[in-house]
């Protein structure tokens, strides 16, 4: 009897293309969100200044991808949650496949749709310039173009790229461990009220800022890619762990 | 050689032992359809196999490793079953690409032959696929992918009948073509039997019956005559069935009586037939006394 013995490599590459195939309107979804933000961020915002000295008034509109970035994070946020239920679980295993193949691919696919993600979102700002010129009518535009700042174009793209892999992994390994055991639901459900209450001797919102801070404050290049490569890696392997003995297509 | 070998498998769940310490041997290249009640752990038992559960205590070994976690095991074997599931986006077509990638063995052209005969739209979405059109599409992914272990569980629900004819014919060609070891569980025998070299009758637990057919029907004959007659004949002997038919009763006993007996029996008109592989089976799965009638008694 022949035997067919594939390596790891080659059916997590497989299983990565079969998910970029299943998750196709994911994609279309980022899409519609994205071409959303950029409309809600071409009105900007207002802040006028009235110079009493030679009576002029001055109107600097500021407009801002930020949207599209932390829509782009809340898109990650949900589809890694996505990918771990069970019913995505058992597509997979409707082909070839074991847990560990199946969390790779999922890793390998959250990898590109980050890069993807974080590109546009990042992109997007040339495209809110180009509108918001349109709709207000003639003005001064400035920003620092990719002629001459081009590291901090290159700075945007890696920390978008970082912050939505976070996030993806972040919904990955809620989400793995709410499939493991249900008990999980209530312990998040704690977190929440805990990070949002404050009172006398507890105050929830600040230490949850605190790891926000952890990684939004970091000045050094070096010790941001750091801390995300850990924290990355970190929750990959704790999702693999919890749902290595999980059964499949049950 | 041994494809599959079970040693005193156990599987529980949270509530309830469903097999225990169960043992069997599937050799290669053998069709072996699994039968047995509803609930006695025909589609556990072949969960197992593939590695999609873990067995709670004993060993599953199948291509001589640990299915569980086993990529060897996933690429060498399938499942099919109704739970078989594809991204919604996904057609017929684009179904039979991803096969196409994941498994060595997939015959492409058979595919789309059979795909073409069961009239599927090539671009109807598998998840808007009616239960029967699923469970055919399924079967011919079964079919095509040629896997050295091919597993169907159940694989007709839904299926017409003659759609489930003309699938049961196709696995008979496609694997006197292409031998291969099988494993068919059904609640229909008789819609299988042809099909069998062996049966392996799952009940309570662990392997109630392994061989082929024909010993399977051997195990019981049918015995049809008066019914004082009968009773006077088979005293002693575990009686499987009884079915009153007027004046006459068919009863179903072990096959376990002397030539002499059979003869005794002929001379008092008892007619002696042998049983249907539906009949033994049920005969075997059967709780000795008592039927669905002695509950409205």
């Amino acid at each position: 009897m022949y035997l067919n013995e594939p390596t790891l490599s080659d059916i997590v590459k497989k299983q990565f293309r079969f998910k970029l195939n299943a998750n196709a309107a994911s994609f279309s979804t980022f899409v519609l969100l994205q071409a959303g933000a950029i409309v809600l961020s071409i009105v900007g915002t207002n802040s006028s200044f009235f110079y009493s000295s030679d009576e002029s008034l001055v109107t600097i509109i500021t407009l801002s991808n930020d949207t599209n970035i932390v829509i782009a994070m809340v898109w990650a946020f949900v589809l890694g949650i996505m990918l771990t239920t069970r019913n995505k679980q058992s597509e997979s295993f409707s082909f070839v496949s074991t847990r560990l193949s199946n969390h790779l691919s999922n890793f390998l696919f959250m990898l590109f749709s980050s890069l993807i993600a974080g590109i546009s979102a990042v992109l997007s700002g040339s495209a809110i310039k180009l509108f918001g010129f349109i709709f207000h009518g003639e003005m001064v535009v400035h920003s620092s173009s990719i002629v001459d700042n081009p590291n901090n174009l290159l700075l945007q793209l890696v920390t978008a790229f970082a912050y939505i892999l976070l996030l993806f992994l972040i919904g990955y390994s809620i989400s793995s461990l709410v499939q493991t055991n249900k008990i999980f639901i209530a312990l998040f459900a704690l977190i929440w009220i805990l990070a949002t209450s404050m009172n006398g001797s507890w105050n929830g919102p600040e230490y949850a800022l605190a790891i926000i801070k952890f990684f939004g404050s970091e000045r050094s290049i070096l010790l941001f890619t750091l801390k995300f490569i850990v924290a990355i890696l970190g929750l990959f392997v704790i999702s693999t762990l919890i749902t290595n003995r999980s059964e499949v297509r049950n | 050689m041994t494809v599959v070998e079970f040693i005193n498998v156990t599987k529980s769940y949270r509530t309830h032992t469903v097999l225990k310490e169960i043992n069997f041997t599937i050799k290669q290249g053998v069709l072996t359809g699994i039968i047995g009640r509803n609930g006695v752990g025909k589609t556990t038992l072949m969960k197992l196999i593939v590695g999609f559960i873990e067995e709670t205590s004993g060993k599953v070994e199948v291509f001589s490793e640990k299915p569980f976690n086993n990529l060897k095991v996933s690429a060498n074997s399938i499942l099919v079953d109704d739970g078989m599931n594809f991204p919604y986006p996904m057609t017929v077509t684009d179904v039979l690409k991803e096969c196409n990638r994941f498994y060595v063995n997939w015959d492409a052209k058979l595919a789309e032959r059979l795909v073409n005969y069961f009239g599927f739209h090539p671009d109807a979405r598998h998840s808007q696929l009616s239960k029967g059109k699923k469970s055919t599409l399924n079967a011919i992914i079964g079919i095509a992918a040629r896997c050295p272990l091919t597993i169907f569980d159940e694989p007709t629900t839904g299926m017409d009948s003659s759609v489930r004819k003309d699938f049961y014919r196709a696995l008979l060609k496609d694997y006197l073509a292409h031998p291969r070891t099988i494993l068919l569980s059904s609640h229909h025998i008789e819609e299988i039997e042809d099909l069998l070299e062996d049966v392996l009758l799952v009940h309570e637990g662990i392997a109630h019956f392994h061989g082929s057919i024909t010993e399977l029907q051997e195990m019981f004959i049918t015995l049809t005559g008066k019914k004082e007659k009968l009773a006077l004949h088979t005293n002693g002997k575990t009686v499987f069935s009884t079915n009153n038919l007027g004046p006459y009763s068919e009863w179903i006993i072990q096959n376990k009586c002397t030539q002499k007996e059979l003869e005794q029996m002929k001379l008092d008109g008892i007619a002696i037939a042998s049983v249907s592989a539906n009949d033994a089976y049920i005969a075997l799965t059967d709780r000795p006394k008592g039927g669905i009638d002695d509950v409205f008694e």
